[in-house]
């Protein structure tokens, strides 16, 4: 990673007529980054990824791509942009190989047959070259989707959701490539997802928006941090249990409660301890859950959605 | 952006959708062919009836001229139909396919993408008429022979043998501005929605519609009659009066091309500045 | 109406009848009657108010009495009235004929005959003949039909074999309706059609002039009846 930035986004809002679907949103990404862009449905991911793909102008703000501001220099940025926007869309009655060489075309690089079956061989579509689309399931569209992102060589790969929809094995294969691209090609990934364990595993820095805007920004290795985690007690329900808690030192690490679940802000080393004390003062622990802070977060954003 | 158009025109040409109006033109113009060349003989009697009694005449009126000229005149006013049926695709349909974001992350600019796109359209509206002409005009000749052709315009005209291929070849090209009109029509509305089915049914509403407005004849509608497309579409007819109406035949081909630029030119203002949202 | 016209032409004719008319037809008819057939080269010159063509070029062939084929190789068409004037037509069946005087027309004398057809058959009412003294041949016509209108007819003769036969003829006519059908399949017409059709009903009457103009006659060939058999049969239709 360098101080370099790929892409740098300030302020950037949309709104349509009755809605804001991107607020003020402020983004960076930095030269060999594989940047997870990390919100539940609807909270204005793809509004900004199609923003900055110049398919939708922005309300407000500014985009600059590669250090140049992406309007005015709209041709030469795409240039160096491969993309995957929501689910990979082709035409239909071409085949894989027509497809891919007409859209190679639009770059101007070398479309020959040779390098065309390269790129489908890369994603394992060499064998069905000939095939319409039509005929692709959804992962085979997908990976299609990767090799026209990846044929004319981009500096920068922006992937919308690039697992959805795909088995486990795909989503493995895709994520090798990823890593893949960012650790031998040097390429810059950015990458949307409302999987949080996705984000983890591949990314370096990410974002979490919601809403339109940004809530947390930073390098995954310290917003997901095993140390920082939340506790959850489940405690036998008696009404002095809060007053036991609020008396001992452990009353200012309460974060919360609902009901019979106590919600503490500590190191997982304070657990033997804790559970101790409840023991010595005679409270029931049902259970203990210890919980990583931003996945209880992204949990609740997401209403529960899969993590 | 010769590329961007070879890009444009082989998508059009690998969908099954363009070759409709081909089959249909390959399909009927022989049929009335076959009916002319049996039945032909009956239109040229009726057609010189009112004046049989007066006149006595000799030689054949049947002839590939005559027939190119009447399939002509019966099919031009459906081939609106056929044009948008592609041009009412040519953006939507990308829209619907959901490839408008395949295509439009490309680093070509809109106004490219869609001129060629238009262009594409015109291509295809020409080759259709080609089409036509080669089957009804070149076959008709080849099949029937050539001859002095008997048009009733207004008047009986018979032109001779040798006046009568370049006027075919000016009312084909006229024939191509009004079809370029109708594409140019279909195009826009292919801009605004996410499907084709419709803006072919908007075209086509319209073409009707104004054909309506221009066809009753009351005072109030003749106000606006200059001022719909429909009333100049069919001016290819002018070529096979005598004298030619230059002045005429110019400030209609003016009209239709004062729409295709106007069609053109909205379509793109809006086109470039829309959110691709498919 | 006939008789009115016959009054008129009477009372013109006590002061000129110093020459009988008969007589001078029945010269004319004498002349003409040399002619047994012929074939002749034609080009044709209409110009018309009902329709417009360019000019034409075909052969005709006579047979007396009355038949006549036109014969083209593109498409070629001619009045049936006036052109190939042939008296006998006119002068077969019985008729009134009255001498109305001479008259000079372009420093030539003609002598001036009315004929009125007693047989309605014909459907002419009235029709005048200028007839050159010097060759016996009618150099001028002018009829009046029942139904069709009227027409004029101008012969310049040329002589071949001591035959006097047409070289030029100039038909004028101005003929009775005609119904030319409008043009089908107009979705697109143009609007101002309509104004122009609403316009005068003039318009709709057949009116102009035809120039015949004849070359390489051949006389007396002894046609076969063949040649018009085909002419018969389009006539029928």
């Amino acid at each position: 990673m360098s101080d370099e930035k790929v892409i740098e986004v300030k302020g950037l809002t949309k709104k349509y007529q009755n809605l804001t679907a991107v607020n003020n949103l402020d983004l960076n990404v930095y030269k060999g980054d594989v940047f997870g862009f990390l919100g539940p449905n609807g909270a204005g991911k793809s509004t900004t990824i199609r923003m900055l793909l110049t398919l939708i102008k922005p309300t407000a703000g500014d985009i600059k791509i590669f250090g140049k501001p992406l309007y005015a220099n709209r041709n030469e940025i795409m240039r160096k942009i491969g993309a995957i926007v929501e689910k990979p869309d082709f035409y239909m009655y071409l085949s894989a190989f027509k497809n891919i060489e007409l859209l190679g075309g639009l770059y101007g690089v070398d479309t020959s047959k040779k390098r065309l079956m390269e790129i489908l061989d890369t994603v394992g579509l060499a064998h069905r070259h000939k095939s319409k689309v039509k005929t692709f399931s959804h992962g085979m569209k997908q990976r299609l989707g990767i090799a026209q992102a990846l044929l004319h060589d981009p500096e920068l790969i922006i992937l919308d959701e690039p697992t959805t929809g795909l088995d486990p094995q795909g989503m493995k294969e895709i994520r090798e490539l990823i890593i893949m691209l960012s650790k031998e090609k040097g390429k810059t990934v950015f990458l949307s997802s409302h999987i949080l364990r996705e984000v983890e595993l591949i990314t370096d820095r990410m974002i979490i928006i919601n809403k339109g805007t940004t809530q947390i920004e930073g390098k995954v290795s310290e917003l997901l941090n095993a140390e920082k985690i939340t506790v959850t007690f489940e405690l036998e329900s008696s009404d002095s249990v809060e007053n036991v808690i609020a008396e001992s030192s452990w009353g200012n690490k309460l974060k919360a409660r609902e009901k019979n679940e106590f919600i503490f802000d500590v190191g997982a080393e304070d657990i033997p301890a804790m559970n101790s004390f409840f023991v010595e003062k005679g409270v029931n622990v049902s259970a203990i859950i210890p919980k990583r802070s931003l996945e209880e977060y992204f949990l609740k954003i997401t209403s529960g959605g899969a993590v | 952006m010769i590329n961007l158009i070879g890009f444009e025109l082989s998508k059009l040409f690998r969908k099954w959708r363009t070759y409709i109006g081909f089959l249909a033109i390959g399909v009927l113009v022989p049929i009335v062919q076959i009916v002319l060349h049996y039945e032909g003989d009956r239109f040229v009697n009726m057609a010189l009836r009112s004046v049989q009694q007066s006149f006595m005449f000799d030689g054949n009126l049947l002839n590939g001229y005559l027939i190119g000229y009447l399939i002509l005149q019966a099919l031009i006013i459906h081939i609106p139909f056929l044009i948008v049926l592609v041009g009412g695709d040519i953006l939507a349909g990308e829209a619907t396919s959901g490839t408008y974001r395949m295509l439009l992350i490309r680093p070509v600019s809109r106004f490219k993408i869609i001129t060629s796109k238009f262009i594409a359209g015109i291509i295809y509206t020409n080759a259709l008429l080609a089409f036509l002409a080669f089957m009804s005009l070149i076959m008709s000749l080849i099949i029937f022979g050539s001859g002095e052709l008997i048009v009733f315009e207004n008047i009986l005209y018979i032109f001779a043998t040798d006046d009568v291929f370049w006027r075919f070849g000016m009312a084909y090209g006229y024939a191509a501005l009004s079809m370029s009109t109708v594409f140019a029509l279909s195009f826009l509305f292919s801009s605004l929605v996410e499907n084709a089915i419709g803006p072919i049914v908007a075209t086509m509403a319209i073409i009707i519609i104004f054909a309506i407005l221009s066809a009753l004849n009351f005072d109030a509608l003749k106000v606006i009659r200059p001022y719909l497309f429909t009333n100049y579409i069919a001016d290819w007819r002018l070529f096979f009066r005598d004298p030619v109406e230059i002045k005429e035949v110019i400030n209609s081909g003016v009209v239709l091309v004062g729409h295709i630029v106007g069609l053109y030119a909205i379509t793109l203002y809006l086109f470039i500045k829309k959110d691709i949202l498919s | 109406m006939k008789k009115i016209i016959i009054f008129l032409l009477l009372t013109a004719v006590i002061y000129s009848q110093d020459k009988d008319p008969y007589e001078m037809l029945d010269r004319v008819k004498a002349k003409y009657d040399q002619i047994e057939d012929y074939e002749v080269d034609v080009t044709i010159s209409i110009d018309v108010n009902f329709l417009k063509m360019p000019d034409s070029k075909a052969k005709i062939f006579f047979k007396k009495p009355d038949k006549v084929r036109l014969k083209s190789e593109g498409f070629a068409m001619l009045p049936r009235n006036g052109v190939n004037f042939s008296p006998a037509a006119l002068l077969n069946g019985e008729y009134d004929a009255l001498y109305t005087g001479s008259e000079d027309i372009e420093g030539k004398q003609y002598e001036v005959v009315k004929v009125i057809p007693k047989n309605d058959s014909s459907g002419v009412i009235l029709t005048t003949l200028k007839i050159d003294p010097e060759n016996d041949v009618v150099s001028f016509v002018e009829s009046t039909t029942k139904n069709t209108g009227s027409f004029e007819v101008a012969v310049k003769y040329t002589e071949i074999d001591s035959y006097h036969l047409p070289q030029e003829v100039v038909l004028s006519f101005n003929m009775g309706d005609i119904h030319i059908p409008k043009a089908a399949a107009a979705q697109f017409d143009r609007g101002d059609d309509n104004e122009e059709e609403s316009g005068k009903d003039d318009k709709d009457k057949m009116k102009g002039t035809v120039r015949i103009f004849y070359k390489n006659y051949k006389v007396n060939i002894g046609l076969s009846d063949d040649i018009f058999v085909e002419e018969e049969k389009e006539m029928k239709k």
